[in-house]
């Protein structure tokens, strides 16, 4: 009697799972579904196949279709106890997931090259004009609160992405983090025809020279401290994302926790990714990302990463009219301002030895990169307080 | 035009905010040309790279005060 009983159970089960689908409309939940499960497998295919930023793009992609299945929503997957419901709002929700991974990122980055030319840092400032242009273009299609959302795609980083849009509770956070994360990954290939665009030939086998100052330790260890504090004071609401960043390269260079640093670097960078890309995925829902709004963030998260490159270029190029021969700078290091470390530097100086073959910029472009990591975070957190106090009012 | 084509497609005329999904909320934040902002936004755009400039030119400062401190430490030792 009980097995009949089971048997009935599941049978009902079954029946109401089959009735459930077969209730579906095709054009309005069966075709967004199975088109959001291309777009899940696609991203998993750019993630194995070309190996684009598989840390985040494969549990995405896999989490697209795993909240995009027919009874989500019901059934577990992202209804109100589902477990990605439960990770988005312990983790994503309060912004507290990029805050742990920026632990890891800063234990990962070695500032000694821009610790040992420290005027580099200003071309990580001028590369994040892309990001303000892109606010002043989206500001024409979206509120100012998505216009930030959206130009903080410019900052090719992905936590300072992920903590900014979700901040500012944004309701196209999926459709930013795909592209943030597939524009860091294609870095090879939308920088080099814009450096190219904006410079001569002869401008590019500009060399510089590279010293290779020593940093002392003592440097290196009030670097993350004083960095915090000037960025805490200045812009307040970029004191969290900056903190943790330099509290993971604090725990680097300190010197007396290689265990917490090698944890930092590799374990807990790496856990906090895995439960991160498929947590995200919950804004991966057909309706969320099924908009004409997605295509036009794509391209505007484009412009930002052109901008941001040109920006970096051309305040180089303006810098060495002010320059005497001989102490000019490589115009091409500029463009490595942006957040995207380390392709951006290898790209850089990738160029510059195809214009002269001697021609080594790879220090000086990792410096511009690394600082570029720090002016991304500042800007995430300059364009949080103006969106903050704009929507106070 | 993605609705456009859907019909033509299903051979029917289902209704576009059945195709799109589209709710009352979206329907009031819909995609349109909007020029309300462009002071606002423009006044971000010179604030926020005037900001990061001044952030960064003052950790440039910093640094290079306490390269120097440390080299003129050496030079004494």
């Amino acid at each position: 009697m009980q097995i009949l009983g089971f048997l009935e159970e599941f049978g009902d089960k079954i029946l109401g799972i089959f009735s459930a689908i077969t209730e579906m409309n095709f054009l309005s939940d069966t075709l967004p579904m199975l088109i959001m499960w291309v777009i899940g497998g696609v991203l998993i295919y750019l993630a194995i196949a070309k190996d684009m930023e598989p840390t985040l793009l494969l549990p995405m992609g896999f989490g697209t279709i795993l909240v995009n299945l027919p009874l989500a929503l019901t059934e577990g997957v992202i209804s109100e106890h589902g477990a990605i419901e439960i990770l988005y709002n312990a983790g994503v929700a309060n912004e507290l997931f990029p805050l742990i991974l920026f632990i890891g990122i800063g234990a990962m980055i070695d500032f000694g090259p821009v610790l040992a030319n420290p005027k580099l840092m200003i071309f990580g400032a001028a590369a994040q004009f892309g990001i303000f242009f892109t606010l002043f273009v989206a500001s024409f299609f979206f509120p100012l609160n998505e216009a930030a959302s959206i130009a903080i795609i410019g900052a090719a980083d992905g936590p300072t992405s992920i903590f900014v849009a979700t901040a500012l509770d944004s309701q196209y956070i999926g459709a930013i983090i795909v592209a943030a994360y597939s524009y860091m990954a294609l870095v090879p290939i939308v920088q080099p025809p814009v450096i190219k665009l904006l410079t001569t030939k002869k401008e590019r086998k500009i060399r510089m020279k590279y010293e290779g100052k020593a940093v002392s330790k003592r440097t290196r260890i009030l670097f993350p401290i004083i960095v915090t504090i000037i960025a805490g004071v200045i812009a307040p609401q970029s004191a969290v994302l900056i903190g943790f960043l330099m509290f993971g390269n604090l725990i680097r260079e300190c010197g007396v926790l290689d265990s917490l640093s090698e944890t930092a670097q590799k374990v807990l960078a790496n856990l906090i990714t895995i439960l991160l890309g498929i947590t995200v995925a919950r804004n991966m829902n057909a309706e969320s990302f099924l908009r004409k709004e997605t295509a036009l963030i794509l391209g505007l998260g484009l412009v930002a990463f052109i901008v941001d490159t040109a920006g970096g270029v051309l305040f180089a190029k303006l810098l060495n009219i002010f320059l005497p021969e001989g102490k000019k700078f490589n115009p091409m290091i500029g463009a490595a301002g942006i957040s995207a470390f380390p392709m951006s530097s290898r790209v850089v100086h990738k160029l510059g030895l195809e214009a002269d073959n001697q021609n080594f910029l790879l220090m000086h472009a990792t410096g511009v990169n690394v600082s570029g990591q720090v002016a991304s975070v500042i800007a995430g957190g300059v364009l949080l307080k103006f969106a903050l106090e704009f929507l106070a009012k | 035009m993605f609705s456009f084509l859907l019909n033509k497609l299903a051979g029917t005329t289902v209704p576009t905010e059945i195709i799109e999904g589209v709710t009352e909320a979206e329907k009031a934040a819909e995609l349109s040309f909007r020029t309300d902002n462009i002071t606002e936004a423009l006044l971000w755009f010179i604030t926020g790279m005037v900001g990061i400039f001044m952030v960064i030119g003052i950790i440039i400062l910093v640094v290079s005060l306490l390269n120097k401190l440390g080299s003129e430490k050496k030079k004494k030792d």
